[in-house]
C-alpha cells in the first residue's frame, strides 16, 4: 500500500527561511532546487530518512504549500508542524 | 568594495589565500587577500558554504553544494556569506582561465651562494611565521599516510585547503595545512616536525626541504640563494659548518625535479626613474656590486642601499656611484625618509591589529607584529621627530643607558652580529638576484634600506630564544614577505 502525500498549507507570515529552519529542525537536508517551470511553481526538495521521505516545498505566485511524500510522510509532517509552531519567526 | 551584483556564477577569486587555523583550540577560517592586505575570518560552516563558489555553479547551485557539505541552512544565508565576499572584492564571475605553468629550467646550472651553509638549531622557529605550508596532492597524500591524525580531533579531515582560491582554477594545484596557533599542524612539541620524526626528511614537502634556499632562474644559470627569515639563516653566516642548499650532487635545475620551477628574471627589469635594463645588464650590474661590497664591505649597509638606490635612479645601472655608497652615512634627506618610515608604521600597526583580531596570543606570528610594531613606531618617531634613529652609531636594541657591564657587552655583541647580519643579507640579495621583483630595483634598494633600520630598533623579550635575539633582522624579513608586512612600500613606492 503506498502512503498518500500529506499536504501543509502555510502561512503568509511563514517565510522562506523559517521553512527552511524548520525542516532543518525535523531532520530533513535540502537536495535539489527546481526553478519555476511553465507547468510547475519553484520547488526546494528535502529528504530524510535516508531519501524514503521527501519534502516538498512549493513556491508558486498563486500558492505557498509543503508537501511530504513516502513512508515516513506523516511523522515528518507532524515533526514539520511542531518546528514551524516552536521555532521563532525569523527577522523580517 | 563592490556595489556590482552578485555575479551570476560566483568564483572566489584566484588570488585569495584562504587558510584553516586552529586558534585557542577553535576553528577557524581566513582569507587573505595578498592584493588589498585585506582579511576576513569566516566560521567553518560560512567556509563550506563559500567553497561551492567555483565559478561553474549559480546561486541555487551553490546551496546544493553546501548542502552536499553538510552546511545548509538558509538560502538566504547562502546568498549573505557570498555578498559579504562579493562586498570584499572575493568573487569573480564564472570559470577561470587555467594558468599557464612557468617553464622548466631542467638543464640550467645551479649557481650556490658561495660558502654558505646551514646551521638549523631544530627549533622550529620557521614552522611557525608563514600563513602557508604549501604541500603539493602527492606530499599531502603521503603526510597523511604517515600521520592520519596530527591533530586528533575532527578537523584532521579537513586538514588540507587548496593553496589559492577555492582550488576549482587549479583541481591539481597545491594544497596549504591547517596552522594551529600560527604554526604547522605537523610541528612538534619541541620545534621538531613530526613527518621528519616519523618517517624521515623524505617525507616533508618540497618547500620545508629547500628552505631557506630561493631558487632564480636569470637566464644562464639558476641561482641559489638564501632568504633571511629565520634567525638560523642568519646565524649560519658566521658559523662553521651546516648543510648545503642542495644535495652535493645537484648540478642542473633538473637535478631537482621536486622543486617548484624557479622564478624568473624578466627580459627587462624596471629600475625606476632611470627606466628599464636589459635582464643581462642587470646581472651584470648585481655582480659587479656584490664584488665591490665583498672586497670592501660598506661602513653603513642600509646608509649604502639607500645611496645605491639614487644612484640607480640618477644613472641606471653605472657602476661609477657604489663606491661612493660604500663610505657614505645617512644619505637619505628627513622628508624622503619619513614618507618611507611612515608608511611602515602605519602598515606595522594594523598587522598588529589585525593579528590580535584573530591570532592567539601564544602566535609567534602575533608577538613578532608586536616587536615589529614598536619598532617602527620608534623609527618614525626618531625620523619625524628629526633625530637622527636612522642612522645611530650602533643598533639601538635597547634605549638609553645600560648600566651593567653585562648589559653593554651584550649590546656590542648585538650590534656586531647585527653589522654581520647586515653584510650577508646584502650579499644574499644581489647574489639571489632580490632586487629584482614587483619594486624598481631602486625603490626596492630603499625598502631594504627600510628593513636594516627596523631591524636595528627592534627589541626581541628576553623570553625569545638567543638566536632570535641576536637576528632581528630574521623577524623583519619574516614579516615582510611572510605575513605581508611588505605592502608598505605600496603608498611610497614609483
Amino acid at each position: 500500500m503506498v502512503a498518500q502525500p500529506v499536504q501543509l498549507a502555510i502561512g503568509e507570515e511563514v517565510t522562506s527561511d523559517d521553512v527552511e529552519d524548520a525542516a532543518r529542525a525535523a531532520r530533513f537536508r535540502l537536495v535539489n532546487l527546481v526553478p519555476a517551470g511553465a507547468e510547475h511553481p519553484a520547488q526546494a526538495i528535502f529528504t530524510r530518512d535516508a531519501g524514503t521521505t521527501v519534502l516538498y516545498f512549493l513556491q508558486g505566485s498563486a500558492e505557498r504549500r509543503l508537501v511530504l511524500t513516502g513512508d515516513g510522510a506523516e511523522r515528518a509532517a507532524a515533526d514539520l508542524r511542531r518546528a514551524l509552531e516552536e521555532a521563532p519567526r525569523s527577522p523580517p | 568594495m563592490s556595489d556590482a551584483p552578485l555575479p551570476r556564477r560566483p568564483r572566489l577569486v584566484s588570488h585569495a589565500l584562504v587558510r584553516r587555523h586552529v586558534v585557542d583550540g577553535s576553528e577557524r577560517v581566513v582569507i587573505h587577500d595578498p592584493q588589498s592586505g585585506g582579511l576576513s575570518s569566516l566560521e567553518p560552516r560560512a567556509w563550506d558554504i563559500a567553497r561551492g563558489a567555483d565559478g561553474t555553479r549559480d546561486l541555487d547551485g551553490i546551496c546544493l553544494a553546501a548542502a552536499r557539505a553538510g552546511a545548509f541552512h538558509r538560502r538566504s544565508e547562502v546568498r549573505f556569506v557570498l555578498e559579504a565576499l562579493h562586498g570584499g572584492g572575493l568573487l569573480a564571475d564564472g570559470v577561470a582561465e587555467p594558468a599557464t605553468p612557468p617553464p622548466r629550467a631542467g638543464a640550467r646550472p645551479l649557481a650556490l651562494l658561495p660558502g654558505y651553509a646551514l646551521d638549523c638549531d631544530g627549533s622550529g622557529g620557521c614552522c611557525g611565521v608563514y600563513g602557508t605550508i604549501r604541500f603539493s596532492r602527492d606530499e599531502a597524500a603521503r603526510a597523511r599516510a604517515v600521520l592520519p591524525a596530527p591533530l586528533g580531533s575532527d578537523i584532521d579531515q579537513r586538514l588540507f585547503m587548496p593553496e589559492t582560491g577555492c582550488g576549482a582554477d587549479e583541481p591539481a594545484g597545491a594544497l596549504a595545512v591547517t596552522m594551529v596557533d600560527g604554526a604547522c599542524a605537523f610541528l612538534g612539541e619541541g620545534g621538531a616536525c613530526r613527518l621528519h620524526a616519523a618517517a624521515g626528511a623524505a617525507s616533508k614537502p618540497a618547500g620545508c626541504r629547500s628552505f631557506p634556499a630561493t631558487f632564480v632562474d636569470d637566464g644562464q644559470e639558476v641561482r641559489v640563494s638564501v632568504t633571511c627569515e629565520c634567525a638560523c639563516v642568519l646565524a649560519s653566516a658566521a658559523a662553521p659548518g651546516g648543510e648545503a642548499l642542495v644535495p652535493a650532487d645537484a648540478r642542473v635545475a633538473g637535478d631537482l625535479p621536486q622543486l617548484a620551477p624557479p622564478g624568473v628574471l624578466p627580459e627587462a627589469i624596471a629600475l625606476g626613474a632611470a627606466g628599464s635594463a636589459p635582464r643581462r645588464a642587470f646581472v651584470d650590474w648585481g655582480d659587479a656590486v656584490r664584488a665591490a661590497v665583498t672586497a670592501r664591505p660598506p661602513d653603513d649597509v642600509p646608509s649604502f642601499l639607500w645611496a645605491l638606490a639614487d644612484a640607480v635612479d640618477a644613472r641606471g645601472l653605472a657602476l661609477d656611484g657604489v663606491e661612493a655608497a660604500l663610505t657614505c652615512r645617512a644619505p637619505w634627506t628627513p622628508e624622503a625618509l619619513a614618507a618611507w618610515t611612515s608608511a611602515l608604521r602605519a602598515r606595522a600597526a594594523s598587522k598588529v591589529l589585525a593579528s590580535a583580531a584573530w591570532r592567539s596570543r601564544t602566535d609567534r606570528v602575533r608577538r613578532m607584529a608586536d616587536w615589529i610594531d614598536a619598532a617602527a613606531r620608534t623609527l618614525d618617531e626618531g625620523t619625524a621627530g628629526g633625530g637622527d634613529a636612522a642612522s645611530d652609531e650602533q643598533p639601538v636594541a635597547g634605549r638609553g643607558a645600560d648600566a651593567s657591564a653585562a648589559a653593554y657587552a651584550r649590546k656590542l655583541t648585538l650590534a656586531l652580529a647585527l653589522a654581520g647580519d647586515e653584510r650577508f643579507y646584502l650579499q644574499a640579495l644581489l647574489f639571489g638576484h632580490h632586487l629584482a621583483g614587483p619594486l624598481p630595483v631602486a625603490d626596492a634598494l630603499r625598502d631594504r634600506a627600510l628593513r636594516c633600520l627596523l631591524a636595528r630598533q627592534v627589541r626581541v623579550p628576553d623570553t625569545e630564544s638567543e638566536r632570535a635575539r641576536r637576528h632581528p633582522l630574521a623577524a623583519v624579513e619574516a614579516l615582510m614577505r611572510g605575513q605581508g608586512l611588505d605592502a608598505y612600500v605600496t603608498p611610497v613606492a614609483r
